[in-house]
C-alpha cells in the first residue's frame, strides 16, 4: 500500500522504527519545536512538579526555537515579567535559537531564518504551526503542557492522520488569492472539513503559487481542523530554502497509490472575492452579498496574510487612491525580512502617503491586545480569525477577506468588490 | 484539577452549539489568572454562564468544540470552574490534546446533542463507554482514550509523567525527593 506525505514523515519519525499508516498511535522523535510567549505554560507545568525556575534540562539546546515576539515590545508589566522569565530560561540552558528582542511573527521568522525544512516533524505552541507545511514539513500546534514534555525529551505521541487531497485546477490570478481559496474551501465544506486529518495540496496551479500564498493556505489548515497541510517541495520551495539552511533534509512526496480519505477539486477560475462574515471562518459569502457594510478598521497582517505579496497588492491598489478618512487601516508586515522586501520594492513610502498606518512587524493586528475594537465597531481583516471578541469587544464585528478585499474596503470606507476601486481586476 | 476516569459521573448540563472557539473560552489577553478569565468564559454565548455554573456541571456541545488557538487556559478555565466533563459531537484537535495532557475528561459522543437538553441531568460512565439521559433513558457511546492517555489520567496529568521520567533519568528536585 502506498503512503501519503504524513505517513512517510511519521514512519521516519516513529520511535519504534516501523512503517505506519493512518490510524496508528505512535511515539515520534521531534525535529524541532517553536515556543513563543506560551513558554509561560511550559514554566507553569514545571512549577507544578517542583521546578520553580522552569525546565531543569532540555533535550537539545539547538532544536528549541524560543521567540518572545508575541509580547515584544511588551504592552503591559505582565508581558514584561513573562518575557523575563523566558529569557532567564533561555540563558540558563543555553538555547542556540533564542529570538528575544526581534519583532515579527514567530512562524515567519522560522521561515526567514531557515528553521523549517522539508520532511521534518516540527511542533509549536501555536495553532498556526501548520504553516510549515508550505515547505513540505509536518508542522502542527500543541499546548504548553505537551511542549513541556517535548522540551525535556524531544518526543511526542501522534495518531497518524488520514489525508484529504485537495486538487487545485485552473490558473492563479495576478493578485494574491490564497485567502480566497481557503475561505472558499471552508465555505463549501465547513470549518471542520479536515478535522484531525492531513491536507495535501496538489494540482497544476501550484507551481505558479508563490511561497507567500502557500504559507497562507497551510496556515489556514487549522481553520479547517487539520493536523498538517502539505505542499510539495518543488522548485519554488527549494529556491526559497536556498542557502537558508545547511542541515540535510528529505523532500517527501506521496506515493502514486497512496490512499486518501477524500479528494476535493477546486477550480481557481471559479474562485472569486469572498469574505467570512462574523463570527466564523466558514460563514462565507461572495463579497457582493455584503457590499455596503460600513467599516471602522481594516487590517493586513498575521501569519496568514502579512507577507510581501499581501502588502504589495495594497500598495498597487492605493496608487492614486487614499484611505477613507473614517477608516483606520493598519498594515503589519510579518517580519523585518518582509518589511525589508517592502522597503526594497519602494512601497512603504507610497503606502504612508496614501494614509495606511504601517506598524512594526508582529502578531498584534491579529490579537486581542492590539488594534482593539469597541462595541459596535466593524473591521475587515486579512488576519487568521474572525471569532467573537477576537479583537476586543464581543459586540464588534469582524469580517475576513483577502488583502485586495481589505484594501478596497479601506479605500471605500465600506465593503465593496475590489474592482470598484481598482481597475486591475 | 486533574480528574479520574474510574468513577461514573452525573451532573447538570450546559448546552452549547457548534464551533465554540477558544476566544469564547479564554479570550482575555490581560488575564493573570483563572479568576480573571472566569467572568468572561463563554459569556459571549451565554451571559449567565460564568455566574451560574456550579462545580460538577457538565458541558455538552456540537461539532468542533475548542476550535482556534493552542492556549491551554481554554481547558484550565473549565477545570477551574469545576466542570466535570465535556461531551461534544466533535472536538478540535489541539483542544482535545490539551484536555488529555491536563487530565480533563473530554469525550466525543456523536448524537449527544440530541439526547439531552440544557439544564437536564446527564450520566457519563467511562468504564462502560456510555452517556445516558436518566430521565428519558436515551444513551450514546462516548470515545475511549488509548491506554497511553489513560496513564496520563492515572498520573493526574502529563506534568506528573514528566516528573516521573526526569526522576528515571536522575534529574531530581528537593520537593520531589520527599
Amino acid at each position: 500500500m502506498g503512503m501519503t506525505v504524513a505517513e512517510k514523515i511519521l514512519s521516519r519519525k516513529n520511535l519504534a522504527g516501523t512503517p505506519v499508516h493512518a490510524g496508528d498511535l505512535i511515539d515520534c522523535s521531534i525535529d524541532g519545536i517553536m515556543v513563543h510567549n506560551s513558554y509561560r505554560y511550559v514554566a507553569a507545568a514545571y512549577r507544578k512538579i517542583g521546578f520553580p525556575d522552569g525546565p531543569p534540562r532540555v533535550w537539545d539546546s539547538e532544536k528549541i526555537c524560543l521567540m518572545l515576539e508575541h509580547f515584544q515590545p511588551p504592552a503591559s508589566e505582565l508581558m514584561a515579567v513573562r518575557n523575563k522569565e523566558a529569557r532567564q530560561f533561555a540563558r540558563r540552558v543555553g538555547l542556540k535559537h533564542f529570538y528575544d528582542t526581534e519583532l515579527g511573527i514567530c512562524h515567519q521568522m522560522m521561515f526567514d531564518y531557515g528553521h523549517v525544512r522539508p520532511g521534518e516533524l516540527i511542533v509549536g505552541t501555536d495553532s498556526h504551526t501548520l504553516v510549515y507545511g508550505a515547505l513540505n514539513a509536518a508542522g502542527t500546534g500543541i499546548g504548553g503542557e505537551e511542549a513541556a514534555y517535548v522540551v525535556a525529551f524531544g518526543e511526542l505521541w501522534f495518531q497518524v492522520p488520514e489525508t484529504i487531497k485537495i486538487v487545485l485546477k485552473g490558473s492563479p490570478r495576478d493578485y494574491p488569492m490564497a485567502k480566497e481559496i481557503a475561505l472558499t474551501l471552508a465555505g463549501l465544506y465547513g470549518d471542520d472539513l479536515a478535522q484531525y486529518k492531513a491536507i495535501e495540496y496538489t494540482g497544476s496551479p501550484i507551481k505558479e503559487l508563490s511561497l507567500d500564498s502557500r504559507m497562507c493556505l497551510s496556515c489556514h489548515g487549522v481553520e479547517m481542523g487539520a493536523k498538517f497541510a502539505f505542499f510539495p517541495a518543488d522548485d519554488v520551495a527549494l529556491e526559497y530554502l536556498g542557502d537558508r539552511t545547511d542541515v540535510p533534509f528529505q523532500v517527501t512526496a506521496a506515493d502514486a497509490d497512496a490512499e486518501y480519505v477524500r479528494e476535493i477539486e477546486l477550480n481557481l477560475d471559479e474562485v472569486g472575492f469572498v469574505v467570512a462574515r462574523p463570527h466564523r471562518f466558514d460563514n462565507v459569502a461572495p463579497v457582493e452579498e455584503v457590499a455596503g457594510v460600513k467599516i471602522d478598521q481594516a487590517l493586513i497582517g498575521s501569519c496568514a496574510n502579512g507577507r510581501f505579496e499581501d502588502i504589495e497588492i495594497a500598495a498597487r491598489m492605493l496608487r492614486g487612491n487614499k484611505v477613507h478618512p473614517r477608516v483606520r487601516f493598519f498594515i503589519e508586515p510579518a517580519s523585518w525580512t518582509v518589511y525589508r522586501q517592502c522597503l526594497d520594492a519602494g512601497i512603504i513610502g507610497p503606502l504612508i502617503e496614501a494614509g495606511a498606518q504601517l506598524q512594526a512587524p508582529g502578531c498584534w493586528v491579529c490579537e486581542a491586545h492590539g488594534s482593539v475594537l469597541a462595541d459596535g465597531e466593524v473591521c475587515i481583516t486579512s488576519t487568521t480569525r474572525n471569532y467573537r471578541g477576537r479583537k476586543g469587544s464581543r459586540m464588534a464585528e469582524l469580517y475576513l477577506g483577502g488583502p485586495a478585499t481589505v484594501t478596497a474596503a479601506a479605500i471605500a470606507g465600506e465593503i465593496v468588490h475590489p474592482k470598484e476601486v481598482y481597475d486591475g481586476f | 484539577m486533574a480528574s479520574r476516569l474510574d468513577r461514573a459521573m452525573r451532573g447538570r448540563v450546559w448546552k452549547f452549539g457548534d464551533s465554540v472557539d477558544t476566544n469564547q473560552l479564554a479570550g482575555v489577553a490581560s488575564a493573570k489568572s483563572m479568576e480573571d478569565l472566569r467572568p468572561h468564559c463563554l459569556a459571549g454565548l451565554r451571559p449567565e454562564f460564568p455566574s451560574q455554573v456550579k462545580p460538577g456541571d457538565i458541558l455538552v456541545a456540537g461539532t468542533n468544540f475548542g476550535a482556534g488557538s493552542s492556549r491551554q487556559s481554554a481547558v484550565e478555565v473549565l477545570q477551574h470552574m469545576g466542570i466535570q466533563a465535556l461531551l461534544a459531537e466533535s472536538v478540535a484537535r489541539i483542544y482535545f490534546r490539551n484536555s488529555m495532557a491536563l487530565a480533563f475528561p473530554v469525550f466525543v459522543a456523536p448524537g449527544i446533542t440530541r439526547i439531552v437538553d440544557d439544564g437536564q441531568e446527564l450520566e457519563v460512565d467511562y468504564a462502560t463507554g456510555v452517556a445516558r439521559n436518566p430521565v428519558t433513558g436515551a444513551e450514546v457511546r462516548i470515545s475511549k482514550y488509548p491506554p497511553s492517555v489513560e496513564r496520563v489520567f492515572q498520573a493526574g496529568g502529563l506534568a506528573n509523567l514528566i516528573a516521573q521520567r526526569l526522576i528515571e533519568q536522575g534529574v531530581n528536585n528537593e520537593s520531589l525527593a520527599f
